[in-house]
């Protein structure tokens, strides 16, 4: 799920360019230098994941993640997290084009910044609603990102229910994948170490500034 | 038309048809006068057999050439795809491009903490 060189209007190309490049600044303000190896190994495991081919049928799907780089990074970091993987999978594996970069970091990271602000709503305290709030979150974030897809060839003259429709469908399995992939890496983590999975505190002002 | 590539390929085809053109031209050499007459409307035959015979091979050649031809392009498609597709040195690179990325951005944070006064106080 990758927009290509020449699919979006020049209008959205520097609107997503702007957006996404806010959206970084925002991020680096607000990352705690401490929080830095983290999402470095995150972001390098998101980079990695669409890599990873897993066979479906007649064709093969891969693995997006947006919903587990927001859950283990929180919206802001997660958002610096898929502007360099995106950045990095577009001039090393030409997935998507150079001039969609706005658009298909946006596409990953509105997605993540939502499934971040979920989890940390939604998530609890116990190994059983943590798990399901990264499963629900996992699976919500890969369609959330079908329908910026959606969303983005709507903008370039596709007719957007059809796009929409299609993109959701093909990517329920994906979704399903992820919801499985997220569930059990948080429940890893829940078991080895718990504190990983409240961002919150240390991304919030209070434990910013004291740190800081 | 066929007159070029007739002769030669007449013989070449001597060992699949050389039993009825041997028969032939036996009948040819013994019967000179005969043959002298009925040259043309024996030949006429025999020629356009080879000419139908040679025709087919060529369409038979040319179908197992166009089969032939789809399927290396298919095979070239095929070698492409796995050409553009990132091996392990790309993933090492993007790896290590992020991990050296996250590494200065460390660098930077942890210098500025340390060289701006009203953090260290």
């Amino acid at each position: 799920m990758h927009i290509s060189d020449g699919v979006l209007p020049a209008t959205l190309i520097f609107s997503t360019f702007a957006l996404t490049g806010a959206g970084v600044a925002y991020s680096l303000r607000k990352i705690p230098p401490e929080e830095l190896p983290k999402i470095a190994v995150v972001t390098a495991a998101f980079f990695v994941a669409s890599l990873i081919h897993l066979p479906l049928g007649p064709t093969s799907v891969h693995l997006l993640l947006p919903g587990l780089v927001g859950i283990l990074l929180g919206p802001a970091a997660a958002f610096l997290s898929i502007t360099v993987g995106v950045v990095l999978q577009s001039i090393l594996f030409q997935f998507g084009g150079l001039t969609a970069l706005g658009a298909n970091s946006l596409m990953m990271g509105v997605p993540a910044i939502a499934c971040g602000l979920f989890f940390s709503l939604f998530q609890g305290s116990t190994v059983r609603s943590r798990v399901a709030a990264s499963a629900v979150a996992g699976g919500c974030g890969t369609l959330l990102a079908a329908l910026v897809l959606a969303g983005w060839l709507a903008a370039s003259g596709e007719h957007f229910f059809g796009v929409a429709r299609l993109a959701l469908v093909a990517h329920l399995p994906v979704a399903l994948i992820e919801a499985i992939v997220s569930a059990s890496t948080v429940s890893f983590i829940h078991r080895v170490k718990p504190e990983m999975l409240v961002w919150s505190r240390s991304l919030s002002p209070a434990a910013h500034d004291s740190t800081g | 038309m066929m007159s070029g590539i007739d002769h030669p390929l007449r013989r070449t085809r001597l060992s699949t048809t050389g039993s009825l053109l041997l028969v032939l031209l036996t009948l040819l050499l013994c019967l000179p006068v005969q043959a002298a007459n009925s040259l043309p409307e024996s030949t006429e035959p025999l020629r356009q057999q080879l000419c139908t015979e040679v025709t087919e091979e060529l369409r038979s050649l040319r179908q197992e050439n166009a089969r032939n031809n789809r399927e290396l392009k298919r095979e070239i498609a095929a070698l492409h795809h796995a050409l553009n597709r990132p091996g392990p040195r790309d993933i090492l690179a993007g790896i290590g491009y992020i991990l050296g990325l996250f590494g200065a951005a460390a660098f930077v944070a942890a210098r500025r903490r340390t060289s701006s006064p009203s953090d260290r106080s």
